[in-house]
């Protein structure tokens, strides 16, 4: 499937249904869970509130950080362009070990790095999301009977000071922890 | 009752209609603003339903959760008014649904415009489900629409409403239906039975005080005001018929009168007819007294030349200076003059005593006459002319009748008979008067002598004027107009009088007068009269004043009074200069004329009288007033007598000797008394 930016953002409800009536059965294709991953990381912006004090103005870009990704990162920054989420327009920044957390609102972790940037994260009003168990972050991608489901932890959602809605975690596979 | 049942259905009729759409218009209103609120309040709910729902599966839709979605619709099985709802993505394909029934409910296969929709019984909503700003996906939710099965219900308790309503309102109109219709039907009853019975004195009933108690009170105004005219109309009937009954008999009364009025006219006619033969014979009479009239007129004017003729011829020889007669002949032509003039004045008096008797304008004072004095004094008038022709006259010895007379004209009628009798009698004849009663109150007095007599025609004409029955040329003088006179008078004084007569033999003339009691008193004057015939007196002449404006009266009083020494006479013009005399010589008699220049006789009489000094002084009236109306007033004023002109010396002597008389009476009472 050769794919533009504004083909993938047209078709991707036609991919993700396709995906989703093909089943586990379908080809997994790496690119198909990129795609998938990308458009549940700026989803879930629309149902995190963050402190106020995060955002210099009302207009500052929602800033989703990817960290060991670069794939998922370049197929965010086709799914994000020209859209915001609450009135803040969205922009992607790849991170690296020791580049600063802060202006991030987002954070994507994988790799080799994951551990010690979501350790670094631990606190800030940042949310977390990563792939394994390994590193805990606020919520975790998952495959459930060969769909992308993810987890919900509040035990690291708490004292980030960020506000999940409850629609999020009614639609989580599991939600794990408590304050 | 009909009349009345229908004002009181109509007004139910009126009051159900009114209720029934009073009611129609609030329950149609409450049904429809219900209606609209409950699909409104519907719609609502449906849009709200959807928006909740939309917004909670937001988040299963952004996270490919139809497990969530599910979950999130059967939510709605809370609202059972919702039978069915679906979510469909954003690429319009089925989610996931939602069916409150078991059995399979038809669902959309397509999202289709966002809005609701009426299908039938059921509303159906689609709603886009917006997060972000972008469109995820669609609601489509249905709900049965009660609509119907509500509007079902609220017209069967409209229905219900209605049912109770304008029953409670029919029965309530039948109870207060009669405060309305009892008065109507009340005034309504008294109507009918005062038409049926006109019967106008009934009067309807008043109750309450609203326009139906107005209503009877102008009914009952009504009802005295049509028994008032009733009544009248009652009244004037019974007048008309009154008065057609009156006319009615007025006009048979009319009629029968009609039928008199004929009756009379006939026989006023036949009187009529009868009036004019009667008028021809009066026109008759008339012509004939006309005729006798005419034929009297001549008859006194040459009854009046003929002594005139003696006296203007004697008088003529006697003033003749170129006709010397001797004493004794101047003594016979003087004679002759005053027989003539003597029989002039009889004649005047006796043509103005017939004309008085004629014209009607004579006036008799009837009383009580003792017939004996009145005999005794004519037989002693007539004396000297019967001896004069050696006439016997007879007289009864004795009459005590009273008779109903006037004194003066039976005098007269009585002094005529006789003097007739003794005229046209045969020298040394006899004259015989006789009295006898005739009936009852009747006394018949006849004078009969011994004359020629005379013929049955001559009776005719006897009481015709100036018929002297062929004496015109005889010896006997006379008037001819004497038993004219006589006849009037006696008829005049209720009496007849009638003439029998056989030629040769002689005539009886008798008249008949009305006889009354006898009267007492004796017979006036009779003192005086025997003082007057006593012989004049020596001794000082008495004082006569003559009050007289005529000198040529004056010079014949003087020259009477010459021939008497024991009188002195003394004269005046005028009243006052009369007066003047009297009061300073207070003389013995005074003779007064009336007629005087300034104060009358009448006006110097009362001074006299008013004057102590002067009042018992006898005054004799001389005077040319000779009619008996001048007399009796004069009388009345107090003149002791009346002598009229032309003078009659006879009379004034004989006055003026029973005035004298009477003062020497008065002399010798007064003489006496003291």
């Amino acid at each position: 499937m050769a794919l533009s930016v504004r083909a993938v953002r047209c078709t991707q409800p036609l991919m993700f249904a396709l995906w989703l009536l093909a089943g586990s059965a379908c080809a997994q294709s790496a690119r198909l869970e990129l795609q998938v991953k990308a458009a549940y990381l700026y989803k879930f912006a629309g149902f995190v509130d963050w402190p106020g004090t995060v955002f210099v103005r009302p207009d500052s870009p929602l800033v989703i950080g990817v960290a060991g990704n670069d794939e998922l990162a370049a197929q965010l920054e086709q799914v994000v362009a020209g859209r915001g989420v609450g009135g803040h327009p969205l922009a992607v920044r790849r991170v690296h070990r020791g580049d600063p957390l802060a202006g991030l609102h987002v954070l994507y972790a994988a790799g080799l790095d994951a551990a010690a940037l979501l350790a670094g994260a631990r606190g800030l009003p940042l949310l977390t999301v990563n792939d394994t168990e390994a590193a805990p972050a606020m919520i975790r991608f998952q495959m459930v009977d060969g769909r992308l489901r993810f987890e919900v932890s509040l035990g690291q959602v708490g004292p980030s000071g960020l506000k999940v809605s409850a629609r999020l975690l009614a639609a989580a596979w599991r939600v794990t922890g408590t304050a | 009752m009909n009349r009345s049942s229908s004002i009181r259905k109509k007004l139910v009729v009126v009051v159900m209609t009114t209720t029934f759409a009073a009611l129609l218009v609030s329950v149609g209103l409450i049904i429809g603003y219900d209606l609209r609120n409950y699909h409104r309040s519907l719609v609502n709910d449906m849009a709200t339903q959807a928006e909740l729902v939309g917004h909670m599966t937001s988040a299963a839709l952004a996270f490919d959760d139809t497990r969530l979605a599910g979950e999130n619709l059967a939510l709605l099985r809370t609202r059972p008014m919702v039978g069915a709802a679906a979510i469909f993505d954003e690429n319009g394909r089925l989610f996931a649904s939602y069916s409150a029934h078991k059995e399979s409910s038809a669902f959309p296969a397509r999202p289709e415009a966002a809005g609701t929709r009426s299908e039938g019984t059921a509303l159906t909503l689609f709603r886009p489900i917006v997060e972000n700003g972008e469109t995820v996906g669609t609601v489509w939710l249905r709900a049965e629409n009660l609509l119907l099965a509500r509007t079902v219900d609220y017209l069967a308790i409209a229905l219900g409403v209605m049912l109770l309503a304008m029953g409670t309102a029919y029965l309530l109109m039948r109870r207060l239906g009669r405060v309305i219709t009892a008065p109507i039907v009340a005034v309504t009853e008294i109507a009918r039975d005062v038409v049926a019975t006109r019967d106008y004195s009934r009067r309807a009933p008043r109750v309450g005080n609203d326009e139906a108690a107005e209503l009877a009170d102008s009914f009952n105004a009504m009802l005295t005001e049509i028994e008032q005219r009733t009544r009248e109309l009652e009244d004037s009937n019974g007048e008309i018929v009154r008065e057609a009954a009156e006319r009615s008999r007025a006009q048979q009364e009319v009629m029968r009168l009609n039928e008199q009025l004929e009756h009379r006219v006939d026989e006023r006619t036949l009187q009529l007819a009868l009036a004019n033969a009667e008028l021809a014979n009066a026109i008759d009479v008339a012509r004939n007294a006309n005729q006798a009239k005419s034929a009297f007129l001549s008859s006194m004017s040459h009854e009046l030349r003929t002594p005139l003729n003696a006296i203007l011829g004697f008088a003529q020889i006697l003033t003749s200076e170129s006709l010397p007669t001797s004493e004794p002949q101047k003594k016979e032509f003087a004679n002759h003059i005053l027989k003539s003039g003597r029989h002039l004045l009889t004649l005047i008096n006796e043509i103005l005593d017939l004309a008085k008797v004629e014209s009607g304008t004579i006036t008799l004072s009837m009383e009580p006459v003792d017939l004996g004095d009145i005999l005794g004094e004519c037989r002693t008038m007539m004396e000297p002319l019967a001896a004069a022709r050696g006439i016997r006259m007879l007289f009864p010895r004795q009459v005590g009748a009273v008779l109903m007379a006037d004194r003066t004209r039976l005098k007269q009628v009585l002094l005529n008979l006789l003097s007739n009798a003794i005229k046209y009698n045969r020298d040394a004849g006899a004259v015989v008067l006789d009295c006898a009663q005739a009936g009852l109150a009747r006394m018949r007095i006849s004078v009969q002598d011994t004359g020629m007599g005379l013929r049955p025609d001559q009776v005719e004409g006897l009481f015709q004027p100036f018929n002297r029955l062929g004496q015109e040329a005889g010896a006997q003088e006379g008037t001819g107009i004497g038993l004219v006179v006589t006849r009037r008078l006696v008829e005049l004084m209720n009496g007849t009088i009638e003439v029998t007569s056989s030629p040769g033999v002689g005539s009886v003339f008798t008249i008949e007068l009305e006889t009354t009691a006898p009267l007492a008193s004796p017979v006036e004057g009779e003192v005086p009269l025997d003082a007057a015939l006593a012989p004049p007196g020596a001794g000082a002449p008495h004082l006569l004043l003559y009050v007289e404006d005529n000198p040529a009266n004056l010079k014949l009083v003087e020259e009477i009074v010459r021939f008497r020494p024991d009188l002195r006479l003394m004269a005046a013009g005028d009243g006052s200069l009369g007066l003047t005399l009297a009061r300073a010589h207070h003389p013995d008699i005074i003779l007064m004329d009336l007629n005087l220049p300034g104060m009358s006789g009448l006006e110097v009489l009362a001074q006299l009288q008013r004057e102590p000094a002067l009042q018992a002084i006898p005054v004799i009236a001389l005077t040319a007033n000779a009619m008996p109306r001048d007399i009796e007033r004069g009388m009345a004023a107090g003149f002791f007598r009346y002598l009229t002109k032309p003078i009659d010396i006879d009379k004034f002597t004989e006055a003026i000797d029973v005035t004298l008389g009477h003062l020497r009476a008065r002399k010798a009472g007064q003489g006496s008394t003291p």
